[in-house]
């Protein structure tokens, strides 16, 4: 079972996660998505573990967790907060700079 | 042979959705017809059920496969528990790398109380579909990134098969204790005790802030 | 007091500074003209005591090293130093600039009274600052200074000719006073461009630009190139002393008050085109061909002049062709080789000029600002001491002993007869002959003049009659003071032939225009042997001169001509004089009319071209920042994707590598 296998499939849905990011409107589907693709590093973390027998890898991937964590609550705390003001999760609202 | 059988169950599902999308009243007909035909192709390739390749690959897929329902569908709600599946199959994919643990708080953490969030805030805000992907922000929008999504894989696909590894994995020669608490424990309170720490004053941080940012006005 | 050289120049220019910058507002009427004539007094007064001490040597005082130029390769250093030189023609000079210079300052006074504080300080300026500029033009001991003191006077020439600015001087013409005032300094710098190149052309033949050291050199240079620079610097000098055909601007220089006419245009700046002519002398007398040029031109610019003359209607226009056709005298002088006699009538000039300007300012003056003398007449009764002085200049200008102008002209004619050396050559009779005609024309225009402004009955409107007074006392005295100079200046240079004084200025002038040789073998050469022995053309040219007055006195004794203006037809030499031989007019379409053509097309140019080129710099700016905008959609996902692309850039040299 060759270590690229997992390589692939992490860098698939890397991308695949760069996209949602690109083309979704709704800011928590975005969130989502970036989500997506931090699994997608945790994955490639873990299958370089285990490529090298090297725990720093599985350390890696927990702090990642971590800090996903951490940033989805704040994340969903701020889209809460527009959403009081705004009524929409629409990022396209978000629009001042728009000359 | 493993990957006759992938591909035969990957067509196989896809049948299945284009027959669904064509006539949606024969869902449940389809439905059998093609579990059976799934089942026939088993019965075919035994051998290739033992292999981790076969496993592997199936989870390959469906990741992949819930990873674009997450960015295709419209539905938020429908998003979220397709990220649900794909959190699932990541956790089986630790477990074939011998990472435990790291399947395990997979699905405690992760699946367990980041979607768990996820799913109250689309709730909460109750959200509806989005009306279609058009983008005020231009029609370009999405040429762009699928192309420039394209672009990306093909790189990173590039640098992947420029690496010369060699394959390793053997599943009886490993170091006893790879990937449990003990071994991450034992790392984490010696060598990363600093980011450790810090890891925690981030999430009290994080606790704090959301907590402030939530909030409704006191009047 | 010789070792104070310096100063001279340097009085009227703190004169200057003094009123320039504090006049205005600072100081009152009294201490301005104080300033400004004491500055000029003091000046004079060292000249006087300068020229005392000089006795006829030549003394030279370098004050700093101006213009570093490097050396030349024998190793002689080229540097030019800003110095003064005095020497006899320089003496004569500075006491006439300085003398002259005062009484017109003091008569100013009296003249400008009714200017208001500011106007009455700038004025003073001014002149303070044309004083130290002529002084330093004829002080300068290298072509550089000379020529800084002649830009000066140009530029002086200009600020007082339009000191007036707002005021229109020509209503036919349409030209204001400041029009008159850059037309002079034009005209003038028309002039200049010979005179820089004369001065390039005698430093690359010499090797140096100090004066001396060019006439000592003025031997050794290629007579083509010597030649060349004399014409050149001529044109220079044609400009300044208004030679055919740059003498238009002086007309129209009767803009400025009438001091500014008497100082500038009649005394001092007009004679510095004279004054260089006479100082490069031996620079002359190497090439004779320049020489013949000079004199040609200086005779017919007399004689005509003195025609147009015949026919002006204004009394400051009538004096200023006047000037023109005397200095043309002054050049004839010079071309023909009799420098001293050129001097001499420069001297005289600068006296009965500006008696005959001042003269005039009074007589405008009491007639409140009318210059058109066919409205004038009977001022005798009126203006006794105007008339006095007024009448002994015209003497002096028509030449009548004893007076001064009978003293230098016929030293002039005596000299032009004798030209080249051959005495009776075809061109010296000519250019005599015109001498002679243009001394009975000035006689003629001269005595007409005088009947029809002081003589016969007043034809002026009764309200005018009234308003009749004599000049002020400080008007009136520089009037007297320049009649008896006037009157008595002409015993400075008797000529030697008619004996009884010696020739005071020819020994006092001697050692400067003997340079060479050659000018003083030929006088000698020619002593006994002219074609007209010099009795018989002293009596020609009296003769003339008293015919010019008769016939003048029979013409005009009654008041001006019945053909007066406005008459329907006059006759086509008639109205070729009186409208000045068109010469302003030719020159506007030969000289001015294409050159305002190329203005229209530069302007074009400029236009349309180099706006455009500048205008699209700034139009491709606003493009590209019209371009620019797009990418600023205001939408985050666009960023989003801008990183992304960003991001495969890098990976794509990372990996591609």
């Amino acid at each position: 079972m060759r270590v690229e296998f997992f390589l692939l499939v992490a860098a698939l849905l890397f991308t695949i996660g760069c996209v949602g990011v690109l083309v979704r409107r709704n800011a928590i589907v975005i969130l989502m998505c970036i989500e997506l693709m931090l699994n997608a590093v945790n994955l490639t973390f873990a299958a370089f573990a285990h490529e090298s027998q090297s725990m720093t890898g599985h350390v890696f991937v927990f702090f990642v967790m971590t800090v996903a964590a951490a940033e989805a609550a704040v994340g969903l705390a701020i889209i809460i907060a527009l959403f009081r003001r705004r009524r929409t999760t629409d990022i396209d609202d978000a629009s001042l700079l728009r000359w | 042979m493993v990957i006759r059988l992938l591909l035969g169950l990957i067509v196989v599902v896809f049948a299945f959705a284009v027959i669904r999308a064509l006539a949606p009243a024969r869902t449940v007909l389809a439905g059998a017809a093609l579990a059976a035909g799934a089942v026939a192709l088993v019965a075919l390739n035994p051998a290739a059920l033992a292999t981790v390749e076969f496993w592997a690959g199936l989870v390959g897929f469906a990741a992949i496969l819930s990873a674009l329902m997450i960015v295709i569908h419209p539905n938020p709600m429908v998003s979220v528990l397709f990220l649900i599946v794909n959190l699932f199959c990541i956790a089986l994919f630790y477990l074939i790398l011998n990472a435990q643990f790291l399947a395990a708080i997979q699905i405690i953490v992760y699946a367990g109380a980041i979607m768990v969030l996820f799913l109250f805030v689309v709730m909460l805000l109750n959200l509806k579909a989005e009306e279609g992907l058009t983008a005020r922000g231009g029609g370009l929008q999405r040429i762009g990134a699928v192309i420039l999504g394209g672009l990306f894989a093909g790189l990173l696909f590039d640098a992947i098969r420029d690496r010369g590894a060699q394959p390793y994995f053997e599943p009886g020669s490993f170091a006893s204790g790879f990937g449990t608490a003990r071994e991450l424990g034992g790392l984490l309170f010696t060598r990363y005790l600093f980011a450790f720490e810090a890891a925690s004053l981030l999430l009290i941080a994080a606790m704090i802030g959301a907590v402030i940012l939530a909030k409704r006005r006191l009047r | 007091m010789l070792q104070l050289l310096w100063l001279i120049p340097l009085l009227p220019l703190a004169g200057f500074a003094a009123n320039g910058l504090l006049g205005a507002r600072l100081l009152p009427r009294r201490i301005v003209a104080l300033v400004g004539c004491g500055s000029v007094l003091a000046a004079f007064v060292l000249s006087a005591g300068a020229v005392r001490e000089l006795a006829g040597g030549r003394f030279t005082q370098p004050l700093f090293e101006w213009l570093p130029m490097g050396q030349t390769p024998g190793g002689s250093d080229l540097t030019v130093s800003w110095g003064y030189a005095l020497d006899p023609l320089s003496a004569v000079m500075i006491l006439v600039v300085t003398g002259i210079g005062f009484l017109i300052h003091v008569y100013s006074i009296g003249y400008m009274e009714h200017e208001p504080r500011a106007g009455f300080a700038r004025f003073f300026a001014y002149l303070n600052l044309f004083m130290a500029m002529m002084l330093t033009l004829v002080l300068g001991s290298s072509l550089p200074v000379v020529f800084v003191g002649w830009e000066g006077v140009g530029l002086c020439s200009y600020l007082l000719i339009g000191f007036w600015y707002d005021r229109m001087f020509d209503e036919k013409a349409k030209m204001s006073c400041a029009d008159a005032g850059r037309k002079a300094f034009l005209t003038n710098r028309v002039g200049d461009v010979g005179f820089v190149l004369g001065m390039l052309i005698l430093f690359g033949a010499t090797g140096t630009l100090d004066i001396q050291g060019i006439l000592e050199g003025a031997g050794s240079i290629d007579p083509w190139w010597c030649g060349a620079a004399a014409l050149l610097l001529f044109l220079g000098a044609c400009g300044k002393s208004a030679q055919i055909p740059l003498y238009v601007w002086l007309p129209d220089a009767m803009a400025g008050p009438t001091p500014v006419s008497a100082l500038i245009h009649a005394a001092t700046m007009v004679t510095a085109g004279v004054y260089v002519t006479c100082r490069m002398a031996p620079l002359y007398l190497h090439a004779p061909g320049a020489m013949l040029i000079v004199a040609v031109v200086g005779g017919l610019t007399a004689l005509f002049a003195a025609i147009i003359g015949i026919a002006q209607d204004d009394i400051k226009k009538v004096l200023a062709y006047s000037t023109v056709s005397q200095l043309g005298y002054m050049m004839l002088a010079a071309g023909a080789g009799a420098f001293t006699a050129s001097v001499f009538h420069l001297m005289t000039h600068a006296f009965f000029k500006a008696l005959l300007f001042l003269g005039a300012g009074s007589v405008i003056h009491a007639m409140a600002g009318e210059q058109d003398i066919r409205r004038m007449g009977g001022l005798r009764r009126h203006l006794p001491i105007t008339h006095a002085t007024f009448l002994v200049a015209v003497l002096a200008i028509a030449g009548i002993p004893p007076f001064a102008g009978f003293f230098s002209k016929d030293e002039i004619l005596a000299g032009v007869l004798e030209m080249g050396g051959e005495s009776g050559s075809p061109v010296a009779l000519a250019l005599w002959g015109l001498g002679i005609l243009t001394a009975a024309i000035t006689a003629f225009y001269m005595t007409r003049l005088y009947l029809l402004v002081f003589a016969g009955a007043p034809r002026m409107p009764e309200e005018k009659r009234h308003h009749l007074h004599e000049s002020p006392a400080v008007m009136t005295l520089p009037l007297v003071v320049l009649a008896v100079g006037s009157a008595l200046a002409g015993f400075l240079g008797v000529p030697e032939f008619i004996g009884g004084l010696p020739n005071y200025l020819e020994h006092y002038l001697a050692p400067i225009f003997a340079v060479s040789g050659h000018a003083a073998a030929l006088t000698e050469q020619t002593q006994g042997g002219a074609a007209l022995s010099e009795g018989t053309a002293l009596g020609i040219a009296l003769f003339a001169s008293l015919a010019g007055i008769a016939s003048a006195w029979a013409v005009y004794r009654r008041g001006p001509l019945a053909a007066g203006p406005g008459a329907a037809g006059p006759r086509g030499l008639t109205r070729l004089v009186k409208g000045r031989f068109y010469v302003d007019e030719a020159i506007d379409a030969v000289v001015l009319a294409p050159y305002r053509g190329l203005c229209r097309v530069a302007a074009a140019f400029d236009e349309r071209i180099v706006d455009r080129l500048v205008n699209s710099v700034g139009a491709a700016a606003d493009l590209a920042s019209q371009l620019g905008r797009l990418a600023q959609t205001g939408y985050v996902r666009n960023y989003a994707l801008v990183f992304f692309l960003g991001t495969i850039v890098v990976l794509v040299f990372v990996v591609l590598r």
